[in-house]
């Protein structure tokens, strides 16, 4: 159980410095920059507590918006992916839960098929973005700007989570 | 009793979501000015409605406190006008870079450690931001966001304002700030050792903004503290206004401002 909350601290660690330091300058035609942040909630152990789940990405958002400069914006967005998470995965990966609360351990990453992963992936995105994107602009009057920021970074975000996620996968086996 | 904690035993996880949420969001509104802006925009909107009805009432009662304060105030402006016999009067010679308009100060807030005031002109009248509010005697604050019929001042009583402030007949200026305690005493800070100073002499705004005119009273120096440590003093002022009972104040407009501030940008690239 240790080895877990050791992984859990590495990788928090670990994505805040990438993220702050090298994606947040990344500047693609100066205006978006790929969230890979969001592969801390993505690949965060689901056996852990929910609670103890919910305030490590509040905190994990929160020191990230000490790197960007926006306080409060993704630790929101954090908290709001990190609860959500166990519903899009019900939603995408199916009968991952079994209706009588007994959990079955199916490998839901080998038994899932490539679009469900991404779809998995996109659906966090899109959330994690919208909030963000929304909690800057705070109005209404801009939402075709936010709307429009969230789609293009949202696909910048998949490509470069997709591709990391992938990447690390590769490495473990 | 063990129903309600049951069911927040059993939505907890909700709950902590909430809290995390809401915290978040507070932080946002907090640390952020455009935000706090755009919500106290919204909340002006509405209380400011409130905020004039009470206030017409209450102004009703304070008629002839007014009315003493404007006598005197135009005495002193007469004794001023006939004692100067230098006065040209000429319309061309008049300093126009400072238009005055008067409004009303319908909300007032000291008890904070970031006050705000409201007053019952905004943009339909000709106010924008960053323009400086005065009364007869002293300093009242700057204008920090405009809605139609309402603005919204930052007060000196604010440990966020700035002002800047010199001593009258010298040229050596400071900081006016606020540390958040006594609401008829500022701080100067920033005034290099060399300045003879002594308790009673007057401070007057230094001009070095676009948004105040140079010379406009606005205190007397309380207390000297001098640090030996540091090349600076420590002045206490005694405001000549007070703050918690004004209620006629003056917007000032500076038409060159922009010109100033084009200017100082080109400096900063």
């Amino acid at each position: 159980m240790s080895n877990l909350y050791f992984i859990i601290a590495f990788r928090f660690v670990l994505i805040l410095i990438v993220q702050g330091l090298i994606f947040n300058k990344f500047d693609l035609f100066g205006l978006y920059d790929p969230h890979i942040s969001i592969i801390f909630v993505l690949i965060f152990p689901i056996k852990t507590n929910r609670i103890f789940f919910l305030i490590i990405s509040f905190f994990f958002g929160l020191i990230l918006d000490y790197f960007s400069n926006s306080i409060g914006i993704n630790a929101a967005a954090f908290v709001t992916i990190a609860f959500l998470k166990p519903y899009i995965m019900n939603f995408v990966f199916g009968n991952f839960y079994d209706p009588h609360g007994i959990k079955i351990l199916k490998d839901y990453i080998q038994d899932s098929t490539i679009y469900q992963k991404v779809l998995f992936v996109l659906i966090i995105i899109l959330i994690h973005h919208f909030i963000m994107f929304s909690l800057e602009s705070f109005t209404i009057d801009q939402i075709k700007v936010v709307i429009k920021k969230t789609f293009y970074t949202s696909l910048l975000s998949l490509f470069f989570c997709s591709s990391l996620i992938y990447l690390l996968a590769q490495n473990e086996r | 009793m063990q129903r309600i904690i049951d069911s927040i035993l059993s939505n907890k996880d909700v709950l902590v979501f909430l809290i995390l949420l809401l915290f978040s969001i507070y932080l946002v509104i907090d640390s952020n000015h455009y935000h706090q802006s755009k919500f106290n925009s919204f909340s002006n909107n509405f209380t400011s409605i409130i905020f004039k009805k009470y206030s017409s009432l209450e102004n009703y009662f304070n008629l002839n406190h007014e009315n003493e304060e404007l006598i005197k105030e135009n005495l002193d402006l007469k004794n001023r006008l006939y004692s100067n016999k230098e006065i040209i009067y000429d319309t061309i010679l008049i300093n126009t870079s400072h238009i005055f308009s008067s409004a009303k100060i319908i909300s007032n807030n000291f008890s904070y450690s970031k006050n705000y005031l409201i007053i019952d002109k905004g943009y339909k009248h000709g106010i924008n931001k960053e323009m400086g509010v005065i009364s007869s005697y002293g300093i009242i604050g700057i204008i920090v966001d405009v809605s139609e019929n309402y603005s919204r001042v930052m007060s000196v009583l604010n440990i966020n304002s700035k002002i800047n402030a010199k001593i009258k007949n010298s040229f050596h200026f400071g900081s006016l700030e606020w540390n958040g305690e006594d609401p008829s005493k500022l701080n100067l800070n920033d005034v290099p050792k060399i300045a003879k100073i002594t308790i009673g002499d007057s401070i007057v705004s230094g001009g070095m903004s676009a948004i105040f005119p140079e010379n406009l009273p606005i205190g007397i120096v309380s207390k000297i503290d001098l640090k030996n440590s540091e090349n600076y003093y420590g002045i206490e002022v005694l405001l000549n206004n007070d703050m918690t009972s004004t209620k006629n104040v003056y917007v000032i407009n500076n038409i060159y401002k922009e010109e100033i501030n084009n200017l100082k940008n080109l400096i900063n690239e």
